[in-house]
């Protein structure tokens, strides 16, 4: 069975959607039985779900000013 | 029409009807995303002013996007590019490639057997929304993306903040994959010590 360092050194490829079945059935089996790394797993998918929302779109001010760069160099 | 979920074929053709209207769309979409990319390369100082360059030669080469990639990784490589090439008219360098040598995430926090000794703590956010909501945590997120190396900072950023695919991101940095991969992982372990510790302290 893998340890939890195993586990963690292979999690991101199980969020990435690039782990191998092999591998997927590996890491499954230990989350079966350990909390510690479920945890590891979940909280670092919420943590790259929280990362994508981080940027909010720009205010009407930032882009007219862009606009008005862009239409000023034409 | 939604600039963010629309794919490339359509903006294309918004952008043949109504140029001006559409690109300003873009601009308020992916601007904020723009200058963190560019701010790993450039820095605060000049980040704002190589995003506005890069939108100038989006602008001219429009014509050129032919929707075979999104237009966010299109948009990117340009600010990129824009940011490359202020640092070689200034004779500044950028060293995208993860320095060599050995890294183990989270190596205090794993005993000898390879079991958690010093284990996650149960987080009190259970959803991204509850992570966001706190301003002290976002403040903390900030500080702690600010902290890291340069070009891990930019990987978890065209990543992790804007969701690029590996293979667009190895492209545009001229990286191999296993390389950005090593760049995330080492940023995400940074960033996940980071959150932990402040769900555990309440402190950054």
């Amino acid at each position: 069975m893998l340890s939890c360092k195993e586990v963690v050194a292979h999690s991101e490829e199980l969020l990435e959607g690039e782990a191998s079945l092999i591998r997927r059935i590996q890491i499954r089996l230990h989350l079966r039985v350990c909390e510690h790394c479920t945890r590891y797993i979940r909280q670092l998918s919420l943590m790259l779900r929280a990362f994508r929302r981080l940027h909010a779109p720009v205010g009407d001010e930032k882009v007219g000013e862009i606009m008005e760069a862009v239409k000023g160099s034409e | 029409m939604n600039v963010a979920n629309a794919k490339p074929k359509e903006i294309i053709k918004a952008l043949r009807r109504d140029k001006d209207a559409v690109f300003s769309q873009l601009v308020a979409v992916y601007h904020a995303g723009m200058v963190a990319a560019a701010r790993s390369i450039v820095g605060a100082d000049e980040c704002e002013e190589a995003v506005q360059d890069a939108w100038i030669a989006a602008y001219r080469g429009i014509d050129d996007f032919e929707g075979r990639s999104s237009v966010r990784t299109w948009l990117t490589r340009i600010v990129i590019n824009q940011c490359l090439g202020r640092l070689r008219k200034s004779g500044r360098e950028f060293n995208v490639a993860p320095p060599p040598g050995e890294f183990q995430a989270y190596a205090e926090r794993f005993g000898a057997d390879g079991a958690w000794s010093d284990p996650p703590r149960e987080w009190e956010c259970h959803s991204p929304e509850d992570l966001l909501q706190e301003q002290n945590l976002l403040d903390c997120l900030d500080k702690h993306m600010d902290l890291l190396p340069a070009n891990q900072r930019l990987a978890l950023e065209m990543r992790d903040l804007q969701g690029l695919d590996l293979s667009a991101i190895s492209n545009i940095l001229e990286l191999t994959a296993s390389n950005v991969r090593v760049l995330l992982h080492r940023a995400r372990t940074r960033m996940f010590n980071m959150v932990d510790h402040y769900q555990e302290t309440g402190e950054c």
